[in-house]
């Protein structure tokens, strides 16, 4: 996993949603939580959210636009992609191994 | 769009838990985000713990960049305050056992005993506290304060051990205030040379030079180690108190320090 989003801390995964939420295009705070709430399943609190988007902008890894009646949208950076799309990669290989482990588990259990 | 949106004073109300450099750079668009939510008891306590992360960590980017000593968060101040709680503490031991003079075998002397190892535990936290924040500077420092925070530690657990085995262990007892008194002189010169307010430094390094003259005085004849080492104990603690009372920015302190 890149140091890049491991040193978040508990703020980790949230960041992950929000990456995943800006990866089709700028959105607002309350898009992002919308979008959270509709692709993660969760629901992700505005305390949350913006502990996580000021972590995210600190790193570099999101920018701001400027606001639109005091609705100011964020997008990913350079960055931000390529960290995102290392992540979402490293995850994809994990999950397969997983998978992979779990199909032969169970069909030598069914042999046995 | 939620049906029942909050009112401005309570978005003004929770505005308020963030600190004010947070608030410079996210609170109009923060505000609009919570004018468009409905704020249920569990969003309210997000919230709070949003603005608790803030003001502890203060991982966001601010108009003061990442200079800590004005951004001051919560980890740089509260190690400073138990560093001057521990001062206290201390000053409050030495009023009762030397102004009031209870006898020896009272009630009074022994509770105030007790606060010693309490006293010399926030010392040990808050130095550590200042040393370990993430304040930048060189490993010089840092090391110095960990090992003034070490020492503190040694001194409490021989403080400690005194109280429940007995007189044994004064030497050691001695050797690890001689050490915390010498490190303490060095912090004390590091801050007095590298800082534009030099007053702190200079207290601690005063402190730390006459708390090491007295502790080798204590090997002239006549002269008590247990009087000695309290008075030593008094000095250097209350030493370390008036600087975590005096740095109304407490980070400096850090960052002289690591």
């Amino acid at each position: 996993m890149p140091s890049d989003l491991t040193d978040l801390g508990r703020f980790t995964e949230p960041s992950i949603a929000i990456l995943v939420a800006l990866s089709d295009g700028p959105k607002h705070g309350y898009a992002i939580m919308a979008d959270v709430q509709a692709t993660a399943g969760q629901p992700l609190g505005p305390g949350t959210l913006y502990a996580a988007l000021g972590r995210l902008e600190h790193r570099g890894l999101i920018e701001p636009l400027p606001a639109e009646d005091r609705r100011r949208p964020y997008r990913l950076t350079g960055l931000g992609a390529t960290i995102l799309r290392t992540h979402l990669h490293q995850l994809d290989r994990f999950v397969q191994t997983g998978l992979v482990r779990l199909n032969g588990s169970a069909a030598s259990g069914a042999g046995a | 769009m939620p049906a029942s949106q909050p009112r401005p004073t309570r978005i003004s109300i929770l505005l308020r838990l963030y600190p004010r450099d947070w608030r410079a750079r996210y609170a109009d668009e923060f505000a609009g985000l919570l004018a468009d939510t409905a704020l249920t008891p569990a969003k309210v306590l997000d919230i709070a713990f949003g603005a608790l992360d803030a003001r502890w960590s203060a991982d966001y980017p601010s108009a003061a960049g990442d200079d800590r000593k004005v951004r001051r968060p919560m980890v740089d101040r509260l190690a400073a305050l138990l560093t001057a709680a521990g001062g206290i503490y201390f000053a409050a031991l030495m009023a009762v056992i030397l102004v009031a003079s209870p006898p020896e075998d009272g009630p009074a002397y022994i509770a105030a005993l007790l606060v010693v190892p309490v006293a010399m535990a926030a010392l040990t936290l808050g130095i550590a506290g200042l040393s370990l924040s993430r304040s930048g500077g060189d490993m010089v420092g840092r090391a110095l304060g960990l090992v003034a925070s070490a020492l503190a530690g040694g001194i409490t657990l021989a403080i400690l051990y005194l109280f429940l085995v007995g007189d044994a262990g004064w030497d050691a007892l001695m050797a690890l205030f001689a050490g915390f008194a010498a490190v303490t002189g060095l912090v004390g010169l590091r801050i007095a040379l590298s800082q534009r307010d030099r007053l702190p430094g200079a207290v601690l390094l005063v402190a730390g030079a006459i708390a090491t003259v007295l502790w080798l005085t204590a090997m002239l004849p006549g002269t008590g180690p247990a009087d000695v080492t309290t008075l030593n104990f008094g000095i250097v603690t209350v030493a370390w108190g008036i600087v975590g009372l005096l740095r109304l920015r407490p980070t400096r302190v850090a960052t002289a320090m690591a």
